[in-house]
Formats: C-alpha cells, structure tokens, sequence
C-alpha cells in the first residue's frame, strides 16, 4: 500500500452503475492526489467519471472499493455528513437548493443551529451567516425564496454554504456551465481568492482554456481511467484535448457559406406569460431558409419558453408565429408539426424520449396521426421496426435491435434516436434546445455536422444554446435574450467577442430598448 | 341542547377522524409519499383498540394497543415502500385491503362476532365535562362534552404546525419532500424522515380509528365499514390544506359541519339517509375544485 | 428484463401468495388437512363448483381489464367500484323499461347502458380536471362514493322490488334476457365467453391501435406523448370512458348471467379488479389468470369455511398480502427512489 505524502490521496476507486438492465463501469480503479492549497482542475469529457470522482468524495455516493486518506490518515465517508465533518464541500453542478426555501434556510440546511426542543434559532443563524457573507465578500438577500433568484446568484449560496461550514476542501463542479463571461471573471476571482486562504480547490470542467487558466495542477479522467497528471504549467491545450478524446481530434468542420432563402419561421412580438410571470416580452425575429439562428442567455431568461410558444406547448400570451407565412399562433402542436416545425427539446430525457418505451415505439410516436404505418387504426409494427432497423443504421444509433429500450441507451444515442425521429419528418424548420449538452465530443462532432448538412439543404434551424463556443461555432446569426427580452440581433463574423455577447447577455447592452443603452449592474 | 347546539356539538366530533387522519396524510405527505392507506389504517385501529379495552377492561391499554397496532402497520408499509420499492399507491391500496380483511378475519376468530360487533361490559370512552369550558357563554355548551380525543384533534393541529414550521426537524422532513437529492446532499436522511413520518401517521390514524369505536364500544367492519369512507374525504383535506395543519383542522371542520347538516336534513326528512351520506364526498369535491381555480387564478399551482 | 420474464415474477409472486394462503389455513383450522382440502379442491369437487368458480371469475376478469386499461394511461382510475355500480343501475334501469323487447335486443341495450353509464361517471373526472385542475385520482373516488350512496338510494327507493324477499333489489328482469347457462345447473353462462372476448380486445387494442398506443405511450412519460402532439387530454378522457366503461359492463354482465336483479349492496368487485390489475401490472392478458387465481382464493376459502372451519376474510387478507409485494422492484434491479411518486396535487401531472 503506497503512501503519498500528499492533503487528499484518493486510492484504487471503482464504481459500477445499473441502470436498465446495463452495467456501466464510472470509475476503474482511479488514483487521484491533491496537494494542499493547490487548485487542483479534473478535466474529461462528459461521461468521463469526474463527477461521480467526487461525488464518492463528498459522501453523494459511495465507491464500490477505494481508500480516501487525508493528510496520510484513513477516512470513511459514507454519507454527505461524514463529508462535512471532514470539512469537504462541493458546489453541485445542479445546485442543491431548496426553490420553496429562502437563501437563509438554504445555507444552513441540514445544519441548523437549534434552541430547545428544537426550534431553530434564527437570530444566531442570521448572525452568522451575515458575519461569513462580510468575509468572503459574497452579498445575497438572505430572506428571498430560492426560486426567484438568477443562476449565478444561486451557485453563490452553495459557495457560501460551503464558507459557513467552513470547509477546508471545496470542489467545483462545472461551474461556469451556467455562467456567462463577467460572471465566470468573478468566479475565478473568488476561486483565487479562497486558495489565499489556504483552502484546498478542485475544480471539475471539460472547458479546457478554464482550466488552464486557473489551476495549478491537474488531472484527466477519461472512461473511467485516470490518464495524466502533472502541473498545469507544463500542459498545453491540444495535447490535453488529446487525452481528455484518447485520439488526435480534428478542427470541426467550417462553416460554409449558404445562400439564404425565403423566411420561413417569422416570431412577431411574441410574449409568454407562465404562473403569473411575464417570462418573454414581445419578441420578434425571423430565420431564413438555409440559415441556423442560434439564441442565447442566461438560463432562465425565457429562451426555453419562447422555444415551447414556438413550438406550441405552451401557449402565447400575445404576438403571431408564423411557419412560411402562414399563422400557427393557435394551432395545437400536432397541427404545427404536420406543418413542417420540428422540435428537438432540452430535456432529452423526461421530453423528448420514453425511457421505457422501445426504439420502434419512440420512433412511432413521430407518426402521429400521419397514417404512415397504419391501416385503418391498427398499427403495422413489422413495418415499423424495418423501417427503425433503417433509421439505426443510418444514424449509427449503438443499438443491437429496434427492440431495445431508449433508456438503456448513451446521452449522445438517445439524442441520435431523437433527431432521427425529426428529420424523418422532413421538417422545414427544427427547433433545437441545448442539442448537445453533455454529451460526448464524437457525439458533439457528428449532431453539429447533421445541423450543417440541414442548412446546407434550406432548413430553417433556430437552435437555444448556453454554450458560447456552439453558438459561435453553428450560428449564422446570433439573437441574445435577456429578461425575457431579445437584447441584440447580431452577424456571426470576425468583430464579435464573447465579452460582447456577454455584455447583451447580462442586459448591460439592449439594441432595442427605448432611451438609454447602458445600464448599471452592480455585480456582488 | 338547542337544534345549533346539537349541530356545532355534532360538527366537532365528526370532524375529528377526519382532521387525525388528515394529519397522518400530511406527515407522509410532507416527505414525498402519498398515503392511500388511511382507511385501512383507522380500520384496524378502530377494531384493535376497541377490542384490547374488551378483554384488558382498561381504556388507556385499548387506545394505546390501537396506535400500537397502526403504527406496525405503518412501518411495514413503509418498509415495502421504501427497502422493497414497491408502488407507493399500490401499497396504500393494499393497506385499506388488508384493514378491512384482517379486521374480519379477527374479529371472527378472536370474537366469533361478524359484521357488527357490540363488545358487551366493555368501557367506553368517556364524554369530558369541563366545567370551565361549559360556562363560557355561547360556545360553552358544545365546547363541553366531548371525549379527549376530540379535544386531541382540536390541540393537535397547532402543535405540529409549530414543529412543521419551525423546528429544524420540520425543515429537514420537508426538505426531504421537496427534493429528495437535496436533502441527501445536505446531510440529511431521507428514509429515515419517511419512516419517521409512517410512524406518526400512525400514531394519528390510531387516534382517528380510536375515536370512532371506543366512545360507542362498537366496531363495524365490511365494505361499508364504520369509516365509511373517511380516509377519502381525509386525502381530500391533505390536498385541500396544501399541507398546512390549521387549515386541514378548518377544512376538517367544514366537513363536520356539512354531515351534521346533512344529520339535521335527514331528521327532518328532507333528505334519505343515504342520499345525506353523498354530501360529505360532494362536499369535498367541491371544496377542492374552488381550491384549484383559487390556486389557478393566483397564478402559481401549489407550493 | 423482458416482458416474459416480468410475467413469470408476478405470477410467481402470486403462487407463493397461494402457498401462504395455505398455511394460514392450516394454522388457523383445528383440522388443518381437511381445511386444505377442501380449499384446494373444494372448487374442483363437481361440476356444479366449478362451474360457481368460473361464473365468479367472469365479473373480477372484466374489472381487472377496466382498471389494467386506465392504469395503462397513468390514469388513477380509483373509483371503479361506483362507476360500476352506477353502471349496472343504468343497464338494469333499462333492462326492466324493455321487458317486452325480444331477448338479443334487451340484453344489447342493457349492455349498452351499462357500458354508456359507467363510463359516464368515470369522464366526469376529466372533464373536471379539466375545467377545474381537479386530481383525477380524487375526484374519481369522491364521486364513486357519492354515487354509490345515491345507487343504493334508488335501490331502496324508487327502483325498489316490494315484493322481494330481502327487500333491497331492484325489479327482476325478463327471463329472456338472462345469458344462457352453460354448464349443467351451475352459474356459469355465456357471459365468460364476453369476458374472455374483452381480453383479446384490450389486448389489441393496447398494442396494435393507434389509440391505443397513444393511451400506453402517455402513460409512459405524459410530456414526452403532448410534445409529440397527442392530444393528451383526449386520450385521458377515453381512457376514463373506457374503463368506467367496462366496469359498467362487468357488473351488468354478472346479473345478466347470475342474479336477474341487482341487488343493493357493495360487491367489492371493483376494488378486486384494481388489485388484479396491479398485480398483473396492467398486462390483459396477465389479468386473465390473476383474475382466475382470485376467483379461485375466494372460492377455495368458501369451500373451506363453510366445510371446515376457516373464516371466509382469509381470502381478501391473502389478496391484500399479494398486493403488497407485486409492484416491489427490488425483484427488478431498477433504480428508483422510494416515494419519488408527485404528492397529486392540482393537475394530474
């Protein structure tokens, strides 16, 4: 048994998932050592192991074998309380918030400090959480419901949840995957701020240029498998690209240039009211045939809902949609889709698929009243599943037969299953909602080339991204939203940066709002 | 007792099962689990308790079997909940099936007695005449009158609005509830909170299964037993009160106050008996739908 | 796991459940082997037994369809028993304004109303839901019970018999239209042949017609069914209708074949049928044999308690014991967090 002099040395972990029927092995006998005060970064892809790396660490899950020693001594960490005990935190990559609760009785959740019989003691808590929100710099409204907060601000409870517990080992999970420029700037700022205090980084991304830029050292994960380790010094961009993928990996295809068409999806002050709140307020666009417009904001500035009003799921509180000229504001969604509007959710998992329901049904589902395969109401499942036979193959699904459950299939193949599902329908315009998050880079590679070759066939795409580098990547034209509003209308091309984008994602620039252009927006 | 009298003084113990097994559905409620069990709960407790004060001769051992009795019942079918992830509906089914059977079955076996049973020299909970309570004008004479575990009913509901709302227990139960993953993160054990919850809804459905049987020293089981539905009209008030005790003792109260109605209807003949019996679950229905178009007009569905 | 596979498990769950029905039998009986003999063979014994035994399956068959049916949908169906006992009001209410029309055209219509009534009370609820968010799972239980009393208030008032024995039924129908016997002087008619029809139509149904499959696929993920444009609202109302449906149709079909007049008390068939249907995990055709095994418990029991000395409640108590252990996963391996189930609150979602 090795002894590492290092703070956290984690030895020979292994996790195996059963999910459907399939067994996935996470993590295969995995070593990772961190040095005390150091920003540690844990770089692979999606799928790679990272999380579930330090989920084990934090209590969330328990290895299947493994040691964890700290400071050379052996620890048991079986559930998140023997994680906080060790004083290890983690910032969830989906936040571990109570929406019901306010910020203060987030914060202390599952730590309140109590009087007899067990009443909590606000005023001793409230004290306390203010005297660590002046020491770290961090300022939130301690008594607002959860709910109502922006993404940024609620990842800054989790920091601060952490603070109060004080905790001597923080971990990172993807955290700028919700962030936008500025704020991302000030995460970093905080990040180095915490490591002058002596505390302990491990910062999980597969953003490479992060990474490097912030750490000290780092790791790469890749299937399970621990690849490289080393000073973040000595480490460049390409060949880290090259471990995190296990192959040399290509430039993407460019983006050529297309004649652009007629408009085929017109949005004409559309507004969107949900439980109460005005979520999109009057906006209006068009997208062109032979044109991908990609719209893109802080998460929960409505580009999810205008992408519902468009779709028909949700319906309009005011303004027209209108599919090549013609008015689908009231139309039901099926009528939309038999129109030509497809639509590839965000949620590819609870929206866009049945987990528990066979390729072949999935598949079918996109026949909905189209008769295609059936004779007077009864179904032709022999024709159906030939034709899904097809449909596998054409799309490289990694399925061994039509009939295999769509829940036992991969992030990227689930998305395969789905997108062929809409282009069979030949649609003139497709919708897509953060088409490739956590997926892996082949799977990235390949969704972005079939968005390509659709434009390049006068598809009309209107594609809803968080991910700056997609948007730049795929866009022809990029639409920002901010509050609900559409704040810039901008042509992809040399002379735009992320911190612009930035600037109309934060709603510190508008295009269109009347008076001033310039706001002030304190950021805490 | 004047004709208002009778009807506030019926309106309260009627509402008393209700309100009790509406504060068990609220406990498991509370944790993320819906309880369907509620009927075969109070079955059971209603016949174990009345039965243990027959053959002890002694009220407090009969009441507290009761809960005992229910409170096994609970933890078991949290156990298959839970350990063996069965259905969380399915089990609530299975309970009211098995109340209802088991209750039969014993009741033939231990007293050779069916359908109704009338436990003869049997002591039956007593009414409380509290002399203070009984002189306060207006509300006095049907204040006064009623059995302790009618009073339970009334101090219960503020009680654990107290411990829901303010005590780091309550949060942690709720939290488990409202998002389980959370709560785990947090250091918070989820399956502990659900078991704890199973433990005092029974601990309540004894209490309103009790409360039925032992002031009459009578049990009736069948179809159409002595709850008679109330488990129903009880998950109605769980929604109805969005998991807010005072306002389940409220809406509990309404509910007494419409079968007490539906009493005087009866008596007067206005209305069948059975057609008197209808109201309660109408009554519910209806409470429940202005509830939603409320919730509905308010813009937010329920938090 | 495949489909095969998950039907051996539950009826594997359900001959152990026999088993232990055994064993309480014995333990219970001062004479444990004649009790066990005459509960497992007591139906078996003649012609006119089993006969009694497959008559009393025919009702428990179709209800088990009507709850498998909505429970396909994700639709908690749970008043079932009052869809059915409003049904069999409708269908007898008709029957007896008939009693001159020829036989096929009686027992057609009857059915009919029957199967309209039932299914009416069970669409009720979504048009409730409907208009007012009201949980379906709710509202079908309020309304059930509420309806029940109001059933039992005609039956013992104005659609009473006074010339009855037991004094709470309604008026016998024409012997025309009773469903011919079909096994010597038992009970067992025609009326098995409608419930062994209704499993193959709701078998097909389910898996080869496009309403059907849109009545599966919603109740597999509701979002996924609306975002690919089924009309959800639809299917749930059709699922209801359905189901009330042919709860409707069982109850109608049983005095059709059994009694000639309904009789005013709770059968307690349609809560059978929810458990048959969850024990058979909403297959039909799992709901044909489960059915069978309960109707088989009730009678073994019967036999028992009426030669020996076993108390008839063994049945339901064996019943409820399966009920318990049928949805457990844990003999499936799949991941899923205890209570994850949405409190139902506001809009079946």
């Amino acid at each position: 048994m090795k002894e590492n002099p290092c703070f956290l040395y984690m030895h020979d972990i292994s996790k195996q998932y059963h999910v459907y029927g399939q067994t996935t092995q996470a993590l295969d006998h995995v070593d990772f050592s961190v040095r005390r005060g150091t920003v540690h970064g844990l770089l692979g892809e999606n799928g790679a192991g990272k999380t579930t790396l330090m989920k084990i660490l934090s209590g969330v899950e328990t290895g299947d074998g493994g040691e964890i020693f700290l400071e050379g001594r052996k620890v048991q960490i079986r559930n998140a309380q023997d994680a906080i005990g060790l004083r290890i935190g983690i910032v969830h990559q989906h936040f571990s918030l109570i929406e019901e609760f306010t910020v203060l009785e987030n914060v202390v959740l599952g730590r309140e400090k109590v009087r007899w019989p067990g009443v909590v003691d606000k005023k001793k808590i409230r004290s306390e959480v203010e005297e660590t929100m002046k020491k770290s710099g961090l300022v939130l409204d301690l008594d607002r419901k959860v709910g109502t907060l922006a993404m940024g601000e609620k990842q800054k409870i989790e920091i601060l949840r952490l603070l109060y517990d004080d905790a001597d080992i923080l971990i990172f999970d993807e955290p700028t995957s919700v962030l936008v420029e500025q704020e991302t700037r000030q995460l970093l700022s905080i990040i180095r701020t915490l490591k002058e205090q002596g505390r302990t980084i491990i910062y999980i991304s597969h953003k490479v240029d992060e990474v490097l830029s912030i750490t000290d050292e780092l790791t790469i994960l890749r299937a399970g498998h621990s690849v490289a380790t080393g000073l973040t010094s000595e480490q460049d961009a390409d060949s880290i690209v090259e471990l995190m993928v296990g192959k040399k990996v290509e430039r993407e295809m460019p983006r050529l240039p297309v004649k652009k068409g007629e408009c085929l999806l017109s949005v004409k002050d559309l507004s969107v009211r949900e439980g109460g709140v005005q979520r999109v307020k009057g906006v209006s666009f068009e997208v062109r045939s032979g044109e991908i417009a990609g719209i893109i904001g802080i998460n929960g500035n409505g580009q999810l809902e205008l992408v519902n009003a468009v779709c028909g799921l949700v319906p309009a509180s005011g303004g027209q949609v209108l599919l090549k000229g013609e008015d689908i504001t009231l139309d039901p969604v099926l009528k939309r889709r038999q129109k030509g509007l497809g639509y590839i959710p965000e949620d590819r998992i609870h929206v866009g698929s049945c987990s528990g329901a066979t390729i072949a049904e999935n598949m079918e589902m996109g026949q909905v009243e189209n008769g295609k395969f059936e004779r007077r109401g009864c179904l032709e499942w022999k024709s159906i599943r030939g034709w899904t036979a097809q449909l596998i193959s054409e799309y490289h699904i990694k399925a061994p037969d039509p009939d295999t459950l769509v829940g036992a299939l991969s992030g990227g193949h689930i998305q395969r299953v789905i997108i062929a599902r809409e282009f069979s329908g030949d649609p003139s315009v497709l919708l897509a909602g953060e088409i490739t998050m956590g997926l892996d880079v082949e799977s990235v590679r390949y969704i972005h080339s079939l968005m390509l070759k659709m434009r390049e066939n006068g598809k009309a795409i209107l594609l809803v991204t968080s991910d700056i580098n997609e948007i730049l990547e795929l866009s022809d034209r990029i639409l920002v939203m901010h509050e609900g509003r559409m704040t810039a209308v901008l042509e992809n091309g040399d002379g735009l940066s992320k911190n612009m984008i930035g600037e109309y994602m934060l709603g510190l620039k508008d295009q269109f709002a009347q008076g001033s252009t310039e706001k002030k927006v304190t950021l805490a | 007792m004047s004709i208002w009298d009778n009807f506030f003084y019926t309106m309260l113990s009627t509402s008393t099962p209700i309100i009790l097994a509406a504060l068990g559905g609220i406990m498991t409620r509370q944790v993320g689990m819906f309880n369907l069990g509620l009927e075969g709960m109070m079955t059971v407790a209603a016949f174990v308790s009345v039965y243990l004060t027959s053959i002890t001769g002694n009220l407090a051992a009969g009441l507290f079997g009761g809960i005992a009795a229910t409170v096994l019942l609970g933890l078991f079918m949290a156990f298959i909940s839970i350990r063996l992830k069965a259905d969380i509906f399915v089990v609530g089914i299975a309970a009211n099936a098995l109340g209802t059977g088991l209750t039969t079955f014993l009741g033939l076996l231990l007293t050779g007695m069916q359908g109704t049973m009338v436990f003869k020299k049997t002591p039956v909970l007593p009414a409380v005449v509290i002399p203070y309570l009984k002189s306060i004008p207006v509300l006095g004479p049907f204040l006064s009158g009623h059995t302790v575990i009618d009073y339970l009913s009334i101090i219960l509901p503020v009680v654990l609005s107290f411990v829901i709302f303010r005590t780091a227990f309550g949060y942690h139960a709720r939290a488990a509830g409202l998002n389980a993953r959370v709560a785990e993160n947090c250091g918070i054990s989820v399956v502990r909170h659900q078991y704890i919850a199973y433990v005092w809804c029974g601990i309540f459905c004894g209490l309103a299964g009790a409360s039925m049987s032992m002031p009459i020293a009578m049990y009736a089981g069948g179809l159409i037993g002595m709850t008679n539905g109330r488990g129903w009209t009880a998950m109605a008030v769980v929604i109805l009160s969005a998991g807010n005790p005072v306002v389940a003792l409220l809406a509990s109260w309404v509910l007494g106050a419409i079968s007490a109605l539906g009493n005087v209807l009866q008596t007067n003949g206005v209305f069948s008996s059975r057609l008197v019996m209808a109201f309660p679950f109408l009554a519910a229905l209806i409470g429940t739908a202005v509830y939603s178009c409320l919730q509905k007009r308010k813009g937010s569905l329920n938090i | 796991m495949s489909r095969k596979k998950q039907a051996f498990l539950q009826l594997a769950v359900v001959l152990i459940g026999l088993l232990l029905a055994c064993i309480v039998i014995m333990v219970c009986s001062k004479t444990p082997l004649e009790a066990l003999r005459y509960f497992l063979t007591g139906p078996f014994s003649s012609v006119y037994n089993f006969g009694n035994l497959l008559s009393y399956s025919v009702p428990l068959i179709i209800e088990g369809l009507a709850s498998a049916l909505v429970f396909s949908a994700s639709v908690w169906n749970l008043g079932i028993e009052g869809q059915m006992f409003f049904g069999m009001l409708c269908g007898t209410f008709t029957a007896c304004q008939l009693s001159q029309a020829p036989a096929a055209v009686g027992i057609i219509l009857s059915v009919a109303a029957a199967f309209a009534g039932g299914g009416a009370a069970a669409w009720v609820s979504a048009w409730i839901d409907r208009k007012f968010s009201v949980n379906i799972m709710l509202s079908t239980l309020l309304i059930s019970n509420a309806l029940s009393y109001i059933v039992m208030y005609f039956l013992e008032g104005p659609f009473n018999d006074p010339r009855s024995a037991s004094g709470t039924c309604s008026p016998k129908l024409s012997t025309r239209f009773m469903l011919a016997k079909i096994m010597g002087n038992s009970d067992l008619h025609t009326g098995i042949f409608i419930a062994l029809a209704c499993v193959v139509l709701v078998w097909w149904f389910l898996h080869y017609h496009r309403k059907g499959f849109e009545i599966i696929m919603t109740g597999q993920n509701r979002r996924f069914a609306e975002y690919s444009g089924i009309k959800v609202d639809s299917i749930i109302a059709l699922a209801l209708f359905l189901s009330g449906g042919l709860a409707g149709l069982g109850g109608m079909v049983d005095i059709l074949g059994v009694h000639g007049k309904m009789r005013c008390m709770m059968t307690g068939f349609g809560w059978d049928g929810v458990s048959i249907a969850m024990i058979a995990r909403n297959d039909p055709l799992l709901v044909l044999p489960i059915a069978f095994i309960f109707a088989f418990l009730e009678k073994g029991v019967e036999s028992a308690a009426l030669f020996s000395d076993v108390s008839p409640a063994v049945a339901q108590m064996i019943q409820a014991v399966i009920l318990f252990f049928a949805t457990a996963q844990f003999l499936f391996r799949r991941k899923r967090a205890a209570g994850k189930k949405a409190a139902p609150e506001g809009r079946t979602s």
